[in-house]
């Protein structure tokens, strides 16, 4: 089977839009180490694994869009996420 | 510190539990991710644009609710708020348009072609780029979703900043 | 004056309501020969070969115009809410330093406002 690319295209745009506004770290709050991010990833690969082919694509068995909205999430945090301060 | 904390909820400052704090980031993550998979997967399973977007609205509502609106790692500024939701309501409209443009009623499906009264190279450009037929209506359901998502946001936000005026006065 | 004014308006209202009435009748007579159900037979049969999902068909391919205007009736609501219980405080300009002019402005309002009380 082919992998299906335009909705993993579609789910990294979208997770790219918000999560430009997520800064993951706040000085006097929280920090979001890199440790924390590979976790991350780590516990969504999994999710994603028992969630199944959620949009019945019969590609992977994995559910390849929230697999590109985390990517997508952290890509837009990494990128524009320091100047969402207003 | 006493004091503050019988005003039940207190928006303004971030007194939660270090237990809250830590998971609260991680777990929004993943709603804003569950409601951008359940707004992608909206023409072949049970969801869709306004359903995606509550959730991803209540990933951002409860990172609010744990952190306060002052240190909230997500934060919508006015700007933000102001263009997702023009965007999404141009891009419903647009779309509505290509299809009153080229077949001669008001959101006719341009990517499916249900008629085969649309040029093919419309079809080519509209198609969603799947395994099913769906045409244009993944992308209307991006457009719902990103007007929900900040629709629903923003009601949260608002409250928060009236009880911080609240306090005040 | 305010009689003149009030059977006026009255008498507006009676030929708006006729005209109303009028029309509506009008539409109903004969509506029978106006409902065509084919193309509910149409979605119905043919209709997953252009998405599996029915209900997503219904509600963004065959009456997306209705979704529209639900879509604008959340915009509304929202609106609404802030107008309702934010009165233009939301922008002040001592709360919300960091903001742009459109915060100077609203909060020049609010100052007139407090001033007029």
């Amino acid at each position: 089977m082919a992998l299906v690319i335009g909705p993993m295209i579609a789910a990294v745009l979208f997770g790219f839009v918000v999560g430009s506004r997520i800064h993951l770290k706040l000085e006097h709050s929280f920090e979001f180490t890199l440790g924390a991010i590979i976790a991350l990833v780590i516990f969504a690969i999994f999710m994603s694994w028992n969630l199944g082919q959620f949009p019945f694509y019969n590609d992977l068995p994995i559910a390849t869009t929230f697999l590109s909205a985390i990517v997508g999430i952290l890509l837009g945090s990494a990128l524009l996420g320091k100047n969402a301060q207003e | 510190m006493a004091e503050d904390s019988k005003r039940t909820p207190n928006w303004g400052q971030t007194e939660s539990t270090p237990v809250l704090k830590l998971t609260a980031l991680p777990v929004s993550i993943i709603m804003i991710a569950l409601g951008i998979m359940t707004i992608l997967g909206g023409h072949i399973t049970p969801g869709g644009g306004f359903q995606g977007g509550a959730m991803i609205a209540g990933g951002i509502i409860f990172s609010i609710l744990v952190y306060g609106i002052d240190g909230t790692p997500i934060k919508l500024s006015h700007k933000f708020i102001n263009a997702l939701e023009s965007i999404g309501a141009l891009a419903y409209v647009c779309l509505g348009l290509v299809g009153l443009l080229f077949a001669g009623s008001f959101l006719y499906n341009v990517g499916a072609d249900f008629y085969n009264i649309v040029p093919a190279y419309v079809t080519a450009i509209f198609h969603y780029p799947d395994v099913t037929n769906a045409g244009i209506v993944p992308y209307l359901n991006l457009a719902v979703g990103l007007k929900v998502l900040v629709g629903l946001s923003t009601v949260v936000i608002a409250f928060s900043q009236f009880k911080k005026l609240g306090d005040d006065e | 004056m305010s009689d003149k004014i009030e059977s006026i308006r009255a008498f507006m209202m009676a030929i708006a309501t006729i005209l109303f009435s009028a029309a509506l009748f009008d539409a109903i007579y004969g509506f029978k020969n106006l409902i065509q159900p084919g193309i509910s037979m149409v979605y119905n049969a043919v209709g997953t070969q252009i998405e599996p999902n029915m209900v997503t068909l219904v509600v963004f391919d065959w009456r997306g115009f209705d979704t529209l205007g639900e879509s604008l009736i959340l915009v509304t609501a929202v609106l609404v809410v802030l107008l309702i219980f934010g009165k233009g405080k939301i922008l002040d300009n001592k709360l919300n330093s960091a903001n742009n002019d459109l915060a100077a402005q609203s909060g020049a309002d609010e100052l007139n406002i407090e001033e007029e009380e």
